[in-house]
């Protein structure tokens, strides 16, 4: 039997809880369902060592500090790194700013490039929109293709291209939310570093989906939220080579960030706790942990052969449903999590509202990326994205609702 | 309750109002920010500028818009001035007639949001 879809979903109370009406769940790319054992880490803490990190001197305060830094190890054994190369943020959003003011202010100077790509989430665009204004930098981007949905690098003057228009800093979507592709980070990282750049990568959509290793992309910085990972919500991941992360100024500033404070001025401590201003979310990181704990039990690489299968599945059935035109590339290993459509006819609004009548749920406008739908010269698509508890049952509910409303709307 | 009614699939995809007005007396003109669509109204008033001849509307929007859209322009066809400005969020709703889901009230109410725009350039 299938280890993961159908027979995984005990693991996940939700799906008992709702199991009164039809429950379909294909909006993860949103947020992902949380399994028992994340719970549990989190209520345990609440329940039994309930006391702040980094301070107290009782055996309680002790008890919570180290399951709070221990999370640090266990991200650094998810994505490879040291563990005093994790920092804890409250999502991919907030890490992004951070790397913006304080790593972007350190290395960017007037006339310096960033690169950017077409397909970004808008949490790795408009911060640097804000900081170009700022410093008065130039803001470029790699475009993607429309038809293959890749984005389009030329190799062999990619090195110089980096040089000529002064590009310091190059930040990446891993894979996009919206047409899944996955991007060659570790190619265009090479070429990044010859230039003499930073790589930072958005792995925000990625990192649920496939074996990731830091090292391996050749980022020099990674950044991701814990609730699209099994994990709470209120919890992220910024890492980060500790070489940049020790050169960087603090974001925020305040309690537990300090080395020592005198009236007039201060001296901060070292990375990670540098950047970890006031008191963290110390149970969303035990339930971030416990998240990651869980999915390496599973294995990184079983999980993308099963979403690999259920995607490719339903590229084949929704390619029948009529007026349909999925995003994308259609080369299964080079998407990950998502497929995004229009159904001509149909406005993505009334996709959504008309299988949410089914109990389906999917996720409908422009998915925080407007500029990518400009140039698909749409304003919002329908997007299904899918996780380690769905399977071929969600995917042909989907189907079959959608052919209800063909017929509906008389097309 | 089916959001999606015979009636209204019917109006959305059949608008009898859905036209631009070159030469209109007034307009209103609002964003959908839920989704980035655009709707606007077209008034042509009488002689007298009393009362609304023709209404029509514009612009791209979903099943719930163009349908409630296209029963505003038909419900104050002929109405004064003065009912345009009485015309109430609570009156929109009764009009349509068929309640949406939380999430998609701001479509049914943008006809009555460019109404709204529209009457305060009066």
């Amino acid at each position: 039997m299938k280890k993961l879809g159908i027979s995984i979903r005990k693991d996940f109370p939700i799906f008992a809880r709702r199991s009164g009406a039809p429950f379909v769940y294909l909006d993860s790319g949103a947020t992902s369902l949380k399994p028992t054992r994340v719970l549990d880490a989190m209520n345990e803490y609440h329940e039994s060592y309930s006391a702040n990190v980094s301070r107290g001197v009782y055996e309680m305060a002790e008890q919570a500090t180290n399951a709070y830094e221990d999370v640090r190890a266990t991200t650094s054994h998810f994505i490879g790194g040291k563990p005093e190369e994790v920092v804890f943020v409250r999502n991919a959003t907030e890490a992004m700013n951070l790397l913006v003011a304080s790593f972007g202010g350190l290395i960017l100077r007037e006339g310096d490039g960033v690169l950017l790509s077409e397909m970004e989430h808008h949490a790795n665009l408009i911060p640097w929109q804000q900081l170009a204004k700022q410093k008065k930098c130039i803001l470029h981007f790699l475009p993607f293709n429309i038809e293959t949905g890749e984005l389009e690098w030329d190799k062999e003057a990619f090195s110089s291209f980096l040089k000529e228009r002064k590009i310091k800093i190059v930040s990446l979507i891993h894979s996009s939310n919206v047409l899944g592709t996955i991007n060659p980070i570790k190619e265009i990282a090479e070429h990044v570093h010859e230039a003499g750049a930073y790589m930072i990568v958005d792995a925000a959509q990625s990192i649920t989906h496939m074996p990731i290793d830091v090292k391996d992309l050749g980022a020099d910085f990674l950044v991701f939220s814990g609730h699209k990972l099994l994990g709470p919500t209120g919890i992220g991941v910024l890492w980060g080579r500790y070489e940049l992360l020790d050169r960087m100024q603090p974001y925020q500033s305040g309690g537990e960030m300090i080395q020592d404070v005198n009236l007039k001025t201060s001296t901060f401590a070292d990375p990670p706790h540098r950047f970890e201003a006031g008191t963290p979310h110390i149970a969303g990181a035990i339930g971030l942990g416990e998240a990651m704990r869980y999915m390496q039990e599973i294995g990184m690489q079983t999980i993308r052969d099963h979403e690999k299968e259920l995607l490719a599945y339903a590229w084949e059935k929704l390619s029948h449903i009529k007026g349909i035109h999925l995003f994308g590339p259609n080369d299964i290993e080079k998407r990950s999590g998502v497929i995004s459509f229009v159904i001509n006819g149909i406005h993505p609004h009334d996709v959504g509202s008309f299988v949410a009548q089914d109990g389906i749920m999917i996720r409908v406008g422009d998915h925080c990326a407007k500029p990518l739908h400009k140039k698909l010269g749409i304003t919002a698509s329908s997007r299904v994205s899918v996780s380690i508890y769905n399977d071929h049952d969600d995917i042909d509910a989907l189907s079959l609702s959608l052919e209800k409303m063909i017929k509906a709307f008389g097309l | 309750m089916n959001m999606y009614r015979e009636d209204i699939i019917e109006r959305s995809r059949f608008p009898r109002f859905k036209r631009e007005m070159k030469a209109s007396d007034l307009q209103g003109e609002v964003l959908n920010e839920l989704c980035g669509d655009e709707l606007t109204l077209y008034f042509s008033f009488d002689e007298k500028k009393e009362r609304v001849i023709k209404l029509t509307f514009g612009g791209q929007g979903c099943a719930l818009v163009t349908a409630a859209a296209d029963m505003l322009c038909e419900y104050l066809g002929g109405k004064t001035k003065k009912e345009l400005v009485d015309f109430s969020a609570a009156d929109m709703l009764k009009l349509y007639g068929n309640p949406p889901s939380p999430s998609r009230l701001k479509c049914v109410l943008l006809p009555y949001e460019a109404l709204r725009r529209a009457v305060a350039g009066l």
